[in-house]
């Protein structure tokens, strides 16, 4: 087998480089089917790994500004810049209907109170935003619109936009509402 | 003066380092290096260790928070990149270079709040370039052939192990439908919004297609019995990810530089008598 002859080849070659390529083999190989877990450079590759089942309607939130224009990414190949944009969008607005907390604030708390060393190793890390990065969020926001546009941002609105599809394969809005004013 | 042996070594330097550099450019005019991230508030550490130890010594600090700093890293980032493609036999400036793409993934995954495997990638696959003798260079870098089989192959086990959503039949459709809304209902008119409603309105089409996919990933396992198959093994990433990019609306390109390790010696050969100054 390919693999095989390659480790042996390695062994012979370079002993320390077949410990670390070993080492690696395994953590990744452990962190796959054992923990289900990542840290970097050791991955999960598990996008897409659970079902998507088709849903009656499908939300998501719109960010129209000025004088009405809305902010869109016609093209995937966008998404560097778009991510920074709908991502933290999601989070700043999960946060604010869940009294500031981030949704990994109960299983980080829960996962350091079980492995007490970490946290006394790492004590002063903040481990997530709280209410000092949310409320600083809308300013920050407001730049980075700004600099996409490159045109001042005087008013930025937050819709939830509700849609289903219809059976032509088009989408029909069911409802959008106004959730958040940010400017 | 390139040494016989080490040419191979010195176009596949060349080629991933030049692509990294065209992906960092791309990220640099979409605003999405340091120096335009403008002090982002949120961010998202997961529960990785090595995310934690990137807070806890403050590099945000300095190449996120300081806009001198910002713009310090960016101008480190691009000029290693350059010097690793004009020096490729320089290690330190590969090694250097690593680093700071490392921190860059990092960055950009913390402030997207969202922890992306692409950049990651890429900073992987310049690691068997950080050894100067010519065979642990070889075996690196047939490993890192090994480890993109690896990836697809695992994603595969994944997908019909783990998660189970092979065999979930109406995985495309479902997916297609959760990943496209948005695009649906801003562009209506567009031809792509045409293409994604026939479609949606025959998602047997879009489940086969997604089957097919999901296969391709698990035929990547063959790369480990046998290098006869290479020149398929290397079509089928661009495949997978350009399927995704149009019916996922996700953005995998840039771990198409995995493409690289299926070249063979002949193939450096041939593009370096193509192109002469890749070995000067």
């Amino acid at each position: 087998m390919g693999s095989g002859n390659y480790f042996v080849r390695l062994f012979h070659t370079n002993k320390i480089l077949f410990v670390t390529v070993v080492i690696f083999c395994l953590l990744n190989l452990a962190a796959n089917f054992v923990f289900k877990a990542e840290h970097t450079p050791v991955y999960n590759w598990n996008l897409y790994a659970y079902k998507i089942p088709e849903q009656p309607a499908y939300t998501f939130l719109e960010v129209k500004y000025n004088d009405g224009k809305t902010l869109t990414f016609p093209y995937t190949f966008l998404e560097p810049e778009k991510l920074f944009f709908t991502n933290t969008l999601d989070l700043f607005i999960y946060m604010k209907r869940n009294e500031g907390n981030d949704p990994l604030k109960f299983y980080i708390d829960n996962w350091n109170t079980n492995h007490p060393l970490f946290k006394k190793l790492l004590s002063g890390l903040k481990f997530y935003p709280d209410t000092e990065e949310l409320n600083k969020y809308p300013a920050w926001f407001i730049k980075y619109l700004e600099q996409y546009f490159k045109e001042p941002v005087y008013k930025i609105d937050v819709y939830e936009v509700k849609v289903a599809y219809e059976d032509d394969g088009h989408v029909k809005k069911l409802t959008s509402t106004l959730i958040y004013t940010l400017l | 003066m390139i040494q016989e042996e080490d040419k191979e070594r010195v176009v596949l330097c060349r080629l991933v380092f030049g692509f990294i550099l065209l992906c960092l450019l791309f990220r640099f005019f979409l605003n999405a290096t340091p120096s335009h991230l403008l002090q982002p508030s949120l961010f998202n550490l997961n529960l990785d260790l090595t995310y934690w130890l990137y807070q806890y010594f403050s590099i945000p600090q300095l190449v996120v928070y300081s806009h001198t700093g910002a713009i310090a890293f960016d101008v480190l980032l691009f000029g290693f990149c350059i010097m690793a493609i004009l020096f490729p036999s320089k290690r330190i400036i590969i090694i250097f270079f690593s680093f700071l793409f490392l921190i860059y993934a990092i960055t950009y995954n913390t402030y997207i709040v969202h922890h992306a495997h692409p950049l990651t990638i890429l900073t992987l696959i310049t690691i068997p370039f950080w050894f100067k003798k010519f065979k642990n260079w070889k075996l690196m870098w047939e490993g890192m052939r090994y480890y993109v089989c690896y990836i697809y192959a695992m994603s595969f086990i994944w997908k019909a192990v783990i998660g189970n959503s092979f065999f979930y039949w109406n995985q495309g459709i479902g997916s297609v439908k959760f990943n496209l809304a948005e695009y649906m209902y801003h562009y209506p008119g567009t031809v792509m919004a045409s293409l994604y409603a026939f479609f949606i309105a025959h998602p047997y089409l879009l489940n086969i297609g997604n089957t097919f996919i999901f296969l391709l990933e698990g035929l990547m396992i063959v790369g480990f019995f046998t290098k006869k198959y290479d020149r398929i093994l290397m079509i089928l990433p661009v495949i997978i990810h350009l399927s995704t990019y149009i019916f996922a609306d996700v953005f995998f390109i840039e771990m198409l530089v995995l493409v690289f390790v299926f070249f063979r010696k002949k193939d450096t050969e041939l593009i370096g008598r193509r192109l002469p100054f890749i070995l000067n």
